[in-house]
């Protein structure tokens, strides 16, 4: 919840597994695992980036990006929630 | 004006001498630093080969560690990658349409930094081993494990909480049982003196323990050869076992006229190399809780006096060899 959140919030953005690690505080051997189990699941999809490493003078990172599905399936998991859980959520977010 | 020329030259010497070592030094440190990477690369690129498409998983941590400033940075990011293809499967486990696979999995991807604390103070608080103590550990850390997933489920039925909350409460219910579990079983094992069969390790809290001290004869255990150093571990080991083991809090060989070190048995051939060569008409004294386990050779001998009794004299000016089971 807290990794579809944070690529939620963010629509149009597409974040790499760092990002996602930094802005979640989980560790790479949580957070890779996450990823590809979401990404199994549809709710997310990802890219590489479309810079040739040669141009980029680095390793290409694969982008991270909610699906219509995933925005779907995290709205309605909000809904259900509680009024309280749904109101720390809000808070949150707009913290 | 000489010292001091002698003095600047030194100096430069020094200074020359340091060159070749500063470039040996930056090129070992180079070299490591080197071999680092490596490793770094080796690494990522063996936990890839366990992720279902290795290649891009490979591109992409290599990508995310080349990112992270620094080499302790990079190996930080890299470490834990050594769990993830594990976590993985843990995760698709969680998926399981089977109860117990999706509750298990939950448990180890939430508690298992826990699970392992607790086994290795588990195994800490059980040295000395003893199997009474060892199952009865084992047995309320399982109710303890049980509980805790019990709990986490009902906690789960009554609030409906989501994913995220079910890992907070279940660390919850997991801490409120196993922290009291853990406390009280340390107590317990570190204060609580034994009863029952006595340890075949004695260990301080069984010192104040009076036990009847014996003192054998030599001819009880057929000691009647000149101990040398090629002989002394099948000595030892002869001593052994003339003694039951569960029974023994000590067993002493008293050797006249000579000091000798106190050593651990059985193990440590220090213990009799010290009297190669002597006569081995020395004593052997044994301690023990229970005079009732002393077999029916050691029974033949007699408790030893106190030390003001004429009954039996202990042998002229002994020095003690202390063996300890």
């Amino acid at each position: 919840m807290t990794v579809l959140r944070h690529l939620h919030d963010e629509p149009t953005a597409e974040l790499s597994g760092a990002d996602v690690m930094k802005r979640t505080g989980l560790g790479s051997g949580s957070a890779y695992p996450i990823l590809a189990v979401l990404e199994e699941r549809g709710l997310l999809t990802s890219r590489w980036e479309s810079e040739t490493p040669q141009e980029l003078q680095r390793p290409r990172r694969r982008l991270y990006r909610l699906t219509d599905h995933g925005t779907q399936v995290f709205e309605a998991v909000l809904d259900e929630m509680q009024p309280r859980q749904r109101k720390l959520s809000l808070r949150d977010s707009e913290a | 004006v000489k010292t001091l020329v002698l003095w600047i030259l030194g100096l430069l010497a020094l200074w020359i001498a340091s060159i070749p070592l500063r470039l040996a030094n930056s090129l070992v440190v180079d070299q490591i630093k080197v071999w680092l990477r490596r490793g770094l690369r080796g690494l990522v690129r063996q936990q890839a080969k366990r992720m279902p498409d290795a290649a891009r998983w490979e591109e992409e941590w290599s990508a995310h560690v080349d990112g992270a400033e620094g080499d302790l940075a990079k190996w930080c990011v890299a470490l834990p990658l050594l769990i993830t293809p594990a976590r993985l499967s843990l995760e698709r486990w969680r998926d399981s349409d089977e109860p117990f696979k999706s509750w298990a999995a939950r448990m180890l991807l939430d508690h298992g930094w826990l699970i392992v604390l607790v086994t290795l103070v588990g195994v800490w608080i059980q040295i000395p081993p003893s199997w009474e103590r060892s199952a009865a550990y084992v047995v309320l850390l399982t109710l303890a494990t049980l509980a805790a997933l019990f709990l986490s489920r009902v906690r789960t039925r009554l609030t409906s909480l989501y994913e995220d909350n079910l890992g907070f409460w279940g660390r919850v219910s997991f801490n409120a049982l196993l922290v009291p579990f853990v406390v009280s079983m340390t107590v317990v094992w570190l204060k609580v003196p034994a009863s029952g069969p006595v340890p075949t390790r004695m260990t301080p809290r069984f010192e104040h323990a009076q036990p009847t001290i014996f003192y054998v004869p030599p001819s009880a255990v057929a000691m009647d050869e000149r101990v040398t150093f090629t002989n002394a571990a099948a000595i030892q080991t002869r001593i052994v076992s003339a003694v039951p083991r569960r029974s023994i809090v000590a067993v002493k060989l008293d050797v006249p006229n000579k000091d000798r070190a106190r050593s651990g048995f059985p193990e440590e051939p220090l213990l009799l190399s010290g009297t190669q060569g002597l006569p081995a008409a020395f004593a052997l004294v044994v301690e023990a809780l229970d005079p009732a386990q002393i077999p029916g050779a050691l029974l033949a001998s007699q408790p030893i006096p106190p030390a003001t009794s004429p009954v039996m004299p202990r042998p002229a000016a002994p020095t003690n060899v202390r063996i300890i089971k």
